[in-house]
């Protein structure tokens, strides 16, 4: 098919994507990117993490099930086309240290402090050293959805800026459009 | 008895049932820095087969005396009945440098991982039988390469970031405005989940890996509740004596392949500074010892030199007449200047005479050499030359002789 851009520079024929982590309970500043992908026709698919949270919060695997759901049947509710958990993407477990491995020989202790939020950027000594594994995770996330899901073009919002643009000097054919989550 | 004698002998005494004071006398002369000694006394005491640790890499290389110092402890405590778990990090090996950007560490296949485990051991065993009883072999991709996520965090979030960003090395690539990868922070707590795996109670290594020892303690102890104790070994210095450390890129090393009368000729090069340190790195010498061996270095350091080189060649080959052997061929060839090409170290004919001479690793810098030229030391062939034939190629076939000791022979075109 032939590429045609559309009046806000979107390729007609890309894949769109949107990346969360299931850290509460989902938000109505979501329901922005389902907005933007319904007012520019365009089909996307949420990424859905399931998995780091999981780690992070040590939930049960009932616990965990819960949010999951939730967010699926949110997601769909809001609009998006459809929704893939991590878990189906990366369904291999016991992969896991590789994958975080792998990502972290590819980010630069510097470009990892400058991802920090400004008050641990500025309290250094109160960070764990586990707080590595999230870009880590996060590329082999946003890789996985590109290649096993073909997404060309993720949306974010301005406080995932800095990773995305982190990601798109380390993954290879993707591209990512910011979006205004505070819009109304 | 003689020192090459006495100590020879000592390699293949059986250590069992001696005492924890005894051990560590042992073990101090080839300790720079111990986290901690009452630990590992408390542990010798407990008369419990211990679990002692020694990591490597599963890239093949071609090792130098240098990294054969933590060997020798090993051998110390498994002559003493304590278990050794040889661990190669195959993990790591197995992934290569996920920026693909360095051509030295490519992704090791399995088949190249074990052909290199081969290579390792095949040069460890000639100071440390890894085939004895009670020697474990080990490769960490077997429970590094089935980890979760949820072990993942559980293991890491006993480190402290800023503790593992501590280390000099990182500092200072930093400040040079060299990348340190997320990867090398996480590598001291790797180490640790190893040690958690392999229930380690003594970790042995270099004591340039003091602060990875640190987050592998830090670990074991949250998970274990009792953290390893670590002998770490000092970085010991190259041949030339220059205060550099022993290493293939400053020439100034000793290469375990090295055929006997090579091991003894560059043992014979070494300044005199470095024979009590050598001795109380490779030989099974204790604490009480060491100021009756600095006394006879000091008397006659030419005949200690000879002993100790006696002493590795006959240790390399588990033999104690080849050591006697390489000292009557050295005796020979130098006192009575009877060189042939035969007794040299051969070297191979690349670039200019000074390139070919500097790649012994014999001589610390081009000037060292122009300063032997104009003293009239280096001959080839039997004739002297002028400095200025050290930046000319040379035939082939040649030997060369500089002063009354070294002899090279040159070979190829």
């Amino acid at each position: 098919m032939q590429s045609k851009e559309n009046d806000l520079g979107i390729i007609g024929n890309d894949k769109y994507g949107f990346n969360i982590w299931t850290k509460n309970e989902p938000k109505p500043y979501i329901d922005n990117y389902a907005i933007f992908a319904k007012k520019q026709n365009i089909k996307i698919e949420a990424i859905v993490d399931d998995l780091l949270p999981a780690a992070v919060f040590g939930r049960s695997k009932k616990e965990n099930d819960d949010m999951s759901r939730l967010y699926i049947e949110y997601m769909h509710n809001i609009g998006f086309d459809k929704v893939t958990l991590v878990s189906e993407l990366l369904p291999d477990r016991d992969k896991d240290l590789e994958r975080i491995y792998r990502s972290s020989g590819k980010i630069a202790l510097s470009t990892f402090i400058s991802l920090l939020p400004e008050t641990k950027r500025l309290n250094q000594s109160s960070i764990e050293l586990n707080e590595i594994i999230d870009p880590c995770w996060q590329l082999e996330v946003l890789e996985s959805g590109i290649v096993i899901c073909g997404i060309t073009k993720y949306l974010t919002g301005k406080r995932s800026l800095a990773l995305f643009r982190f990601a798109k000097d380390n993954i290879t054919d993707f591209d990512y459009l910011v979006i205004d989550q505070d819009q109304k | 008895m003689r020192f090459e004698e006495k100590y020879y002998a000592k390699n293949s005494e059986s250590l069992e049932g001696i005492s924890s004071d005894e051990m560590l006398s042992m073990l101090k002369p080839k300790t720079e820095k111990a986290i901690t000694f009452d630990g590992i006394k408390e542990k010798l005491d407990s008369k419990n087969k211990l679990n002692v640790k020694f990591g490597t890499d599963p890239t093949g290389p071609d090792l130098h005396l240098g990294h054969i110092v933590p060997i020798r402890v090993l051998d110390l405590f498994n002559r003493a009945g304590h278990n050794i778990d040889l661990i190669f990090g195959d993990f790591t090996a197995k992934i290569g440098d996920p920026t693909g950007r360095s051509d030295e560490r490519p992704i090791l296949t399995d088949e190249m991982i074990a052909q290199n485990m081969l290579t390792f051991r095949d040069q460890v065993n000639k100071y440390f039988d890894t085939d004895r009883e009670n020697v474990r072999i080990h490769q960490n991709s077997l429970w590094l390469g089935k980890m979760a996520l949820a072990s993942v965090f559980d293991y890491l979030q006993v480190i402290n970031l800023s503790q593992a960003m501590q280390r000099e090395d990182f500092r200072s690539r930093a400040n040079s405005g060299k990348t340190v990868s997320l990867a090398e922070v996480m590598y001291g707590a790797m180490m640790g989940i190893d040690s958690v795996h392999l229930n380690t109670d003594i970790e042995i290594g270099g004591v340039d890996q003091l602060l990875n020892f640190q987050q592998t303690r830090d670990i074991q102890r949250a998970r274990n509740g009792k953290a390893e104790d670590i002998i770490m070994t000092p970085i010991i210095e190259g041949t030339s004596g220059d205060g550099r450390k022993m290493s293939k890129s400053y020439g100034n090393y000793i290469p375990v392949r090295a055929d006997v009368d090579e091991v003894f000729g560059k043992f014979m090069s070494i300044p005199d500074t470095l024979i009590v340190p050598y001795i109380k790195a490779f030989a099974p010498v204790n604490e009480q010892e060491i100021p009756e061996i600095i006394a006879a270095v000091k008397k006659d350091p030419m005949e200690m030199k000879k002993q100790l080189a006696s002493y590795m060649v006959a240790t390399s080959v588990g033999e104690f007449n080849k050591g006697l052997e390489a000292r009557e061929s050295f005796e020979r060839r130098f006192a009575d200047k009877n060189v042939t090409a035969e007794d040299a170290i051969q070297l191979i004919n690349q670039g200019s005479l000074v390139d070919i001479l500097l790649s012994s690793g014999d001589f610390k810098s081009k000037s060292e050499l122009r300063r032997l030229a104009e003293q009239g030391g280096i001959k080839i062939n039997g004739h002297k030359i002028e400095p200025e034939v050290l930046n000319e190629t040379i035939g082939p076939d040649s030997l060369i002789t500089i002063g009354k000791r070294r002899a090279y022979a040159i070979k190829g075109e």
